[in-house]
């Protein structure tokens, strides 16, 4: 079945932004979306809610929490690890997002070329994705070790001198990255893949017939109409990139010194091991507060982004 | 009288079934971190106990201490505990300031196996904070120095350093470039080193060895009542920079190491800083031919002092009190059948064990034990966490990584870390 | 999409992808099967000289191994049909359907993928606690029925697909659960697919939770239960571990999904195709 090519204001994103056409309302809705509540309810708004509302207390997991009003958020002004913790997220976020939108859309167009052997290399890119975060960990800290790490191996090969890669606090997060784009770019080219096979065939002949080269359907056929895949690829990065946990905790904790520290990875250090879960969530809240005003740019852009199309 | 005989057959197999169920099996949740081989080690320990007490069944859990503790603190949220926690000694005021253990006074005043006479002194000092009783020891466990015996053959050198000149001299000997020259020499290539002297940790270990020796100049961390950094910043400084300079100046440790103890048994360094853990990994090279030894661990400043730790048992504040005497049994016979434990590599602690003839035959022992009265241990505090964990960003690791791995200026991190400490205790 | 290289370029491209793509997962395999004295010497050697299992014998033997692989199939099963059943019927409320308060319930849905769960485990915990369903498999499944993602994914595959099959069946009087069963189900067996897969994914890799809510080998997962054994962080663990042992953990976790993924990887990539993410 072909899905034809709709207009953006009845798309998902619009909808998304609440500009779907109405409808007559009826009780039937809440039938569908009952059961599904019932456990987003207890399952993820309730503890995510009591979670958040820790922010307000001074609980230690153990005890009655103590309610203590904003005094959390005071003393991160007094925090240098936290302002650590945001510099070196943002930092981690600037470099892979990109790079990984980038790469995964070079990915998902190069394995979208109708060759043989294609599904080998689809299958393979997103392999990594399947494995568990705590054996990509192990990995990687043995693959980047400094001294006989295969990574390095095959840079001294290509005349390149051993890279410390973990061991100093000017590449460790180099390494963090590197795992994080091996690890992820898959999932993302997948993502891709799947926007390009909804363009239709006609446009691409069309701009053949055109004249247009390679790197012009490219650019006024592939991405115009890819626009809504990058962005959900986009939204989805970006919410990961803020909220990057799983590779540190595993691999460096944070350092060597403050170097990898991230905002996710301060707080399960300050909730779990420091025991100061109400200052934990109040950090949880902020980085809350970031995501939500991102997601308002991206939507908005993106809004922009399609008028200015039209 | 048949029917009679039948009946009472019947009865007889009812109440028998009833016995059966009424000699109910206890369950003790055993909670560990030994995820090494130890951890094989405490299985075994396990297994046997609940073969020999068919009334109970401990089941171990074991999983890394920093996760194990995430899960004993959600589980304690909840109002739950296992039966028994183990721990290092140094972070049981942080669970005791939350609550989370009970303390062992009472057990100890009628217990055979646990009585002060038969430990070793400093393990039994370790268990208490602030007057009482919190925990029952199981074993310490400190750095010594472990040696190459061929590397030292074909350096020449005949005796392990036990002086920090002696210690500067056999490191020179022992570090080798490409062309079989030592430091110093002319023509010596500091890039092309294919041997090395000695380990460098850079992970905790960096900051627990500083501690050692800051505690040879006769340092101190904290002010008496732990509220304050009370460091001495000039022995700080002196105790950083001789670790520092074993890695830039002598060129005695590599650089940015990772695997130490897989660098000692690749004869990469010719002596190696690490606990008794490492014992069976060594036993296990010598098939390859490794010939190795063990040292105290030198003391390169004015008095005798390296770092250590230990293991021991905590009782829970929400575990079952029902469960607590059996509890009780089973840690009394780990304690009173911790010989098998020592095939782990941790020193033991009772002095019966110390003084027996199977405990002399077990290799590389005794020069750990011979420290044993010389170890300090981390201070026990409420924040222990948040300034010496090793798995965080705390002001210990943070300091010690830049001054070995940076080759930061050591008496701004010194004094950094000192301000950090002192702002992280001054909040209640 | 038409062919822009050319042939040569095109395997010499893949083979480079492939092979970079590929390095570290070999090597992991390549570690699993050679004696650990092979593993510490300081030498590149991709071929192990002495081909061995006794990796995967000694931690089939020493640790449940059969016990937790079995936890984790079934949890991670159980899990992905719920998501399956719950997330298509609200994917399609969202997508298809015009009640009060849709934009803005949709939007509370959406942001909690805001939240780290670091800050929600010990709620969530106490909750299972007071239900009396810590250490058992409900507490594995029944928190994946919360899932996001897979709401997310099929409210947009539902935007996708066009109106007039559904007004067609309505016109015929069929009710809309009638509709949702045998019109708009069939057709987004693709967009199931997809969501089957992520799910499934998920929740077999999930570690912390688990980790926290699980205490015995009866209910304990695989990622909790090789993280005994896998040397995490060099030197953070007291004493040697068998980087082999390790290595063989990682390999034995991750082939069921390798496995999964390869049989439906075409499905899958078809599926998410089919969620019209584009809107």
């Amino acid at each position: 079945m072909r899905i034809l090519p709709r207009t953006a204001e009845s798309g998902s994103y619009a909808a998304l932004a609440g500009l779907a056409p109405k409808r007559r309302p009826s009780l039937t809705p809440y039938y569908f979306i009952l059961p599904y509540l019932v456990f987003f309810v207890l399952f993820r708004l309730g503890p995510s809610l009591a979670g958040l509302g820790i922010a307000f207390t001074n609980w230690q997991a153990v005890g009655t929490p103590r309610f203590v009003g904003f005094a959390n958020f005071e003393a991160m002004a007094r925090d240098p690890r936290l302002g650590d913790a945001f510099q070196n997220t943002v930092f981690f976020a600037l470099l892979t997002v990109p790079t990984l939108i980038v790469l995964s859309l070079a990915l998902a167009l190069f394995l979208n070329q109708p060759r043989r052997g294609r599904a080998v290399g689809r299958v393979v890119v997103f392999m990594p994705y399947v494995i568990m975060s705590t054996v990509v960990g192990v990995l990687w800290t043995w693959i980047l070790d400094k001294d006989f790490g295969l990574l390095n191996v095959y840079l001294n090969f290509f005349g390149i001198a051993n890279v410390p890669w973990l061991v100093s606090e000017s590449t460790a997060m180099y390494g963090i990255i590197l795992t994080t784009v091996w690890w992820t770019v898959g999932y993302n080219m997948v993502l891709f893949l799947a926007g390009l096979q909804d363009i239709p065939h006609e446009l691409y002949e069309a701009a053949r017939i055109d004249g247009a080269r390679a790197w012009g359907v490219f650019r006024f056929v592939t991405l115009p109409l890819l626009a809504p895949t990058t962005f959900l690829v986009l939204m989805l990065t970006i919410i990961n990139s803020f909220q990057v946990f799983d590779q540190v905790y595993v691999m460096t904790s944070g350092g060597p010194g403050t170097a990898t520290l991230t905002l996710v990875q301060y707080i399960y250090t300050t909730s779990f091991q420091f025991q100061k879960f109400g200052y934990g969530s109040a950090v949880a809240l902020i980085l809350f507060g970031i995501l939500v005003i991102v997601a308002f740019f991206q939507i908005r852009g993106y809004r922009r982004g399609l008028k200015g199309v039209e | 009288m048949r029917k009679l005989s039948l009946m009472l057959l019947l009865v007889a197999l009812l109440t028998g079934v009833a016995a059966l169920n009424a000699q109910e099996v206890v369950t003790l949740e055993f909670w560990g971190g030994w995820t090494g081989p130890d951890g094989a080690i405490m299985q075994q320990l396990v297994d046997r106990y609940n073969a020999e007490h068919p009334g109970v069944q401990v089941n171990l859990t074991v999983q890394a201490w920093s996760p194990l503790f995430d899960a004993f603190i959600a589980a304690a949220s909840a109002g739950e505990s296992p039966d028994i926690m183990a721990m290092h000694p140094q972070e049981t005021a942080m669970f005791i300031n939350l609550g989370l253990i009970e303390p062992v006074d009472d057990i100890v005043a009628t217990s055979e196996v646990f009585q002060k006479d038969a430990y070793v002194s400093k393990a039994w000092e370790l268990q208490f904070y602030n007057g009482q009783m919190w925990a029952l020891p199981f074993d310490l466990g400190i750095h010594g120095l472990y040696y190459n015996l061929d590397l030292f053959e074909a350096a020449g050198i005949e005796a392990p350093p036990a002086n920090a000149e002696e210690f500067l001299a056999a490191a020179r000997l022992l570090t080798v470039d490409a062309a079989g020259k030592h430091p110093g020499d002319e023509g010596f290539d500091p890039a092309n080193i294919v041997q090395y002297a000695i380990n460098m940790h850079t992970n905790h270990h960096g900051f627990y060895q500083w501690y050692a020796l800051y505690n040879q100049l006769g340092g101190q961390l904290l002010n008496e009542d732990g509220t304050a950094c009370a460091m001495d910043i000039d022995k700080a400084v002196q105790a950083w920079q001789w670790l520092q300079d074993l890695v830039y100046v002598h060129y005695a440790a590599p650089q940015g190491q990772t695997d130490y103890a897989r660098d000692f048994i690749t004869g990469r360094t010719a002596m190696l800083v690490d606990g008794p853990w490492q014992i069976p990994a060594m036993i296990a090279a010598e098939a390859e031919g490794l010939r190795w030894a063990t040292a105290p661990y030198p003391t390169i400043f004015d008095k005798a002092a390296v770092w250590g730790s230990g293991h021991n048992f905590t009782l829970p504040t929400f575990a079952d009190p029902a469960k607590r005497d059996e509890a009780l049994a089973f840690i009394e016979w780990l304690a009173a059948n911790s010989f098998g434990w020592l095939a782990s590599g941790q020193l033991p602690i009772r002095n019966d064990l110390i003084a027996s003839e199977e405990f002399k035959e077990l290799p590389g022992r005794q020069a750990f034990v011979d420290m044993l009265p010389n170890q300090v241990l981390l201070p026990n505090i409420p924040k222990f966490s948040e300034i010496f964990a090793s798995n965080a960003p705390t002001p210990m690791m943070v300091m010690g990584q830049r001054i070995i791995l940076e080759k930061a200026d050591i008496r701004t991190e010194v004094q950094n870390a000192c301000d950090t400490i002192t702002a992280i205790l001054s909040v209640p | 999409m038409s062919r822009t290289i050319s042939r040569a370029a095109w395997y010499v491209l893949l083979v480079v992808v492939v092979a970079l793509v590929l390095a570290p997962a070999l090597w992991m395999l390549s570690t699993s099967i050679k004696p650990e004295r092979e593993i510490i010497t300081t030498q590149i050697r991709w071929i192990p000289q002495n081909f061995t299992v006794e990796h995967f014998q000694a931690i089939v033997q020493n640790y449940p191994m059969m016990q937790w692989l079995f936890n984790s199939l079934f949890t991670a099963t159980a899990a992905t049909l719920l998501v399956l059943v719950l997330d298509s019927m609200a994917g399609y409320a969202f997508a298809r359907m015009e009640f009060r308060g849709r934009g803005l319930l949709f939007m509370i849905v959406l942001s909690m993928l805001f939240v780290p769960i670091q800050i929600t485990v010990v709620p969530l915990f106490i909750l299972f606690s007071r239900l009396g369903l810590t250490d058992t498999y409900w507490a594995l499944i029944l928190p994946v029925g919360a899932n996001v993602t897979g709401v997310f994914l099929m409210r947009q595959f539902f935007l996708s697909i066009p109106g007039e099959l559904e007004e067609a069946a309505r016109v015929d009087g069929a009710s809309a659960f009638r509709v949702f069963w045998s019109v708009v189900l069939p057709l987004a067996r693709p967009a199931l697919t997809a969501v089957a897969i992520i799910t499934f994914l998920s929740t077999w890799n999930s570690f912390f939770w688990p980790l926290i809510v699980t205490r015995s080998d009866s209910v304990r997962t695989l990622p909790v239960g090789i993280a005994q054994f896998l040397s995490l962080r060099a030197g953070m663990v007291q004493g040697q571990m068998s980087i082999g042992q390790s290595m063989a953990g990682a390999v034995f976790a991750a082939l069921p999904p390798i496995v999964i993924f390869v049989i439906l990887q075409r499905y899958f990539i078809e599926g998410i195709s089919r969620t019209g993410i584009k809107g």
